[in-house]
C-alpha cells in the first residue's frame, strides 16, 4: 500500500498546480468521451456513469474511497441529490480542497481505508482509480496482491447495507513493453510520480471480488484515457511558463514526461482503463 | 526445451544486457532474487525481450510481473518453449 508520504508525492505538489491542467472540478482520472468533445463534458459523463453504477440518489448514503479533490462528491451531492456522503483520502491537500468546497452533507477526512471505521453503513460506494495504491510493485512480484485486493473488497462489503451498489474504476496493466525507452518511461512514472503503487490487471479484479461482490458490467476505456491524458498534456504545456516559474523546471519536465508516457502507454496497449458495476453479494 | 537449455538461455540473455552481472550470476546461483543481483525491472524486461526474440515466442504478460528470481525466468521458458 502506498503510505501517506508516497501518496503526497503524487497528489500534494500543490492544488493550484493541478488546477492549471485538470478540468475545472479537478478530476484526476479518465473521462468518458462518448459523444462529447471537451474534457469538462467527459468528466461529467464519467461522474454520471458512476452515479448510475453506484445507484446514487436522495436518501442513499455514499462512500467515496480515494475521493481526490472532491469532484465526485460534489457531483453526487449537488447534481444527483445525495444528502449524506463520506470521502476518504490519504492526501492532506486533497482533503483540504474538499473541505474548502463546503459541500452539503459531505464529510471528508484523511484516512487510510484500512483504518476506516464508519459510524453507519452505506448504500452506494464509488472508488475511482484508488485501487492502484493498494499493492506495491514488490507485493505484486511476491504474489501478495490478490489477497490485498480481496481484503479491500471484504472491508467495503462490511461497511455496506444489503443491496449496495459499487461503481469502481481502475487503470489496467495490459502489455509489458519490450522497448527499452518505454520501459524506462513507465518505470519513471511508477517509481517517481506514483511511488508505492501499481496498476492492476483485469484478472486481479475478477479473482479478488469474490465472495463479496458480483460484477454485473465491465467496460474498458483505453482510448478514452489516451484522450484524457493528451488533453491534460496540452493544458500543462499551455501553462509551461507559469509552472516553471512557480514550481520549478523539474516539476514541469517530470509532469511533461509522465503525461507523454501515459498518452503513449494507452496508445500502445501497455495500459488500459476499466469501469465496473458491482453489486453486493448479500 | 530442457532445463539446462533454459538456464543457458537466461545466462546468455543476461550476458547480452550486462556481461558483468552475468559473471556474478555464476557465483550467486539461479535462486538469487533478480533485484538482489542489481537487475532492476527495466533490465529484467530487457532480458525477457532478448529471450522472446531468440525463442520467437511472446510470454503471457500476466506472468511477467511476478518474476522474482532467475529461476522464475527458467520456469517461464520451460513452460512455453517445448
Amino acid at each position: 500500500m502506498s503510505n501517506q508520504q508516497e501518496v503526497e508525492v503524487s497528489y500534494d505538489v500543490g492544488n493550484e498546480f493541478f488546477r492549471l491542467w485538470l478540468d475545472e472540478k479537478m478530476n484526476y482520472t479518465c473521462g468518458n468521451w462518448d459523444g462529447v468533445d471537451t474534457l469538462e463534458a467527459a468528466q461529467v459523463a464519467k461522474l454520471e456513469w458512476h452515479a448510475r453504477a453506484a445507484n446514487v440518489g436522495p436518501g442513499k448514503r455514499l462512500l467515496d474511497i480515494g475521493c481526490g479533490w472532491g469532484a465526485n462528491l460534489e457531483y453526487q451531492t449537488r447534481v444527483k441529490g445525495c444528502t449524506d456522503a463520506v470521502g476518504i483520502t490519504l492526501s492532506r491537500s486533497q482533503c483540504e480542497e474538499v473541505n474548502r468546497r463546503n459541500l452539503p452533507g459531505v464529510a471528508a477526512k484523511v484516512c487510510d481505508y484500512r483504518d476506516f471505521r464508519p459510524d453507519f453503513k452505506f448504500d452506494s460506494v464509488i472508488s475511482i482509480c484508488m485501487m492502484e495504491h493498494i499493492a506495491t510493485p514488490e507485493e505484486v512480484r511476491e504474489g501478495k496482491h490478490i489477497g490485498l485486493y480481496r481484503d479491500f473488497f471484504r472491508r467495503i462489503h462490511g461497511w455496506t447495507n444489503p443491496g449496495a451498489s459499487f461503481g469502481l474504476q481502475t487503470i489496467l496493466r495490459n502489455r509489458v513493453p519490450r522497448i527499452k525507452e518505454d520501459l524506462e518511461d513507465i518505470g519513471f512514472v511508477t517509481y517517481k510520480i506514483f511511488p508505492g503503487g501499481l496498476s492492476l490487471r483485469l484478472e486481479d479484479i475478477i479473482k479478488a471480488v469474490n465472495p463479496y461482490w458480483e460484477i454485473t458490467e465491465v467496460y474498458t476505456r483505453r482510448e478514452d484515457y489516451e484522450k484524457t491524458c493528451a488533453e491534460w498534456l496540452a493544458r500543462l504545456r499551455k501553462h509551461e511558463g507559469t509552472i516553471r516559474a512557480q514550481w520549478g523546471d523539474v516539476v514541469f519536465d517530470d509532469y511533461d514526461r509522465y503525461l507523454r508516457t501515459c498518452v503513449r502507454g494507452f496508445h500502445m496497449h501497455y495500459q488500459s482503463l476499466a469501469q465496473y458495476v458491482l453489486r453486493r453479494i448479500d | 526445451m530442457t532445463n539446462e537449455q533454459a538456464v543457458a538461455l537466461v545466462k546468455a540473455a543476461l550476458h547480452e544486457i550486462s556481461p558483468a552481472k552475468a559473471a556474478e550470476l555464476e557465483t550467486l546461483g539461479l535462486d538469487t532474487r533478480i533485484r538482489d543481483a542489481g537487475i532492476d525491472s527495466v533490465a529484467a524486461m530487457e532480458m525477457v525481450g532478448v529471450i522472446e526474440e531468440r525463442l520467437e515466442v511472446t510470454f503471457p504478460d500476466e506472468d511477467l510481473a511476478q518474476l522474482n528470481r532467475f529461476s522464475d525466468i527458467v520456469d517461464l521458458i520451460t513452460s512455453v518453449a517445448h
